[in-house]
């Protein structure tokens, strides 16, 4: 796939993830879930739709100076990011599972599920962006 | 590794975005190539040599640590 084309991936694949945010905005609010959690949400989805706008902006600019959508170091330094965002986030889900242990021997309430599951995939989600940013600066070991 | 990209690219009067372009990567790799934070995989070493009128071994200088 050229670079144009993947740009285009992207811009769609981007548009299908907001539209899907705020479609599932919209049907909280039609559906009268509680007003925070649909605050939250559309916080969520405004600064997903922030980075995106500026991440399409940067591609698109790069595009037509001339210059690929990635090449062999981006794509590792991709690579290693997954690969630690993995196993740190590992690390992540063990303390997440002692702090609701501990909840539940106090008797404190505790999350539901979905929500514990949710922050992990935030977790990892941040972890990745953290530690992309971080070889992005620091270069990867060859 | 110390690599005399920068010295040939002076020589042809290439700046880093000019030998990125030609070789179809993006300027950050070059410039990282430059200042030994990449090592570059073996293709495109010998494309950046290709386009410098050089050598692979002439441009990346491996030292003893």
């Amino acid at each position: 796939m050229d670079s144009k084309a993947r740009f285009r991936a992207f811009v769609g694949l981007v548009v299908v993830v907001l539209a899907g945010g705020v479609v599932y905005i919209v049907a909280t609010m039609n559906a009268g879930v509680d007003v925070e959690w649909t605050l939250v949400s559309a916080a969520i989805v405004v600064s997903m739709a922030l980075v995106a706008i500026a991440l399409v902006r940067k591609e698109r600019e790069d595009l037509k100076r001339g210059f690929p959508k990635d090449d062999e170091r981006s794509r590792a330094i991709r690579m290693r990011a997954g690969y630690l965002a993995f196993f740190i986030s590992l690390y992540f889900l063990f303390g997440m599972s002692g702090v609701q242990t501990l909840l539940e021997d106090r008797q404190i309430a505790s999350l539901p599920t979905a929500e514990w599951g949710m922050i992990y995939v935030a977790a990892m989600g941040s972890i990745f962006l953290a530690v992309h940013a971080y070889l992005n600066r620091k270069g990867v070991p060859g | 590794m110390r690599t005399r990209i920068k010295e040939l690219r002076a020589r042809y009067d290439l700046t880093q975005e000019d030998l990125a372009r030609k070789i179809g990567v993006r300027r950050e790799t070059i410039l990282f190539i430059e200042n030994g934070k990449y090592i570059p995989s073996l293709k495109l070493a010998h494309d950046i040599a290709k386009v410098l009128k050089s050598s692979v071994d002439e441009l990346f200088i491996f030292e003893k640590d």
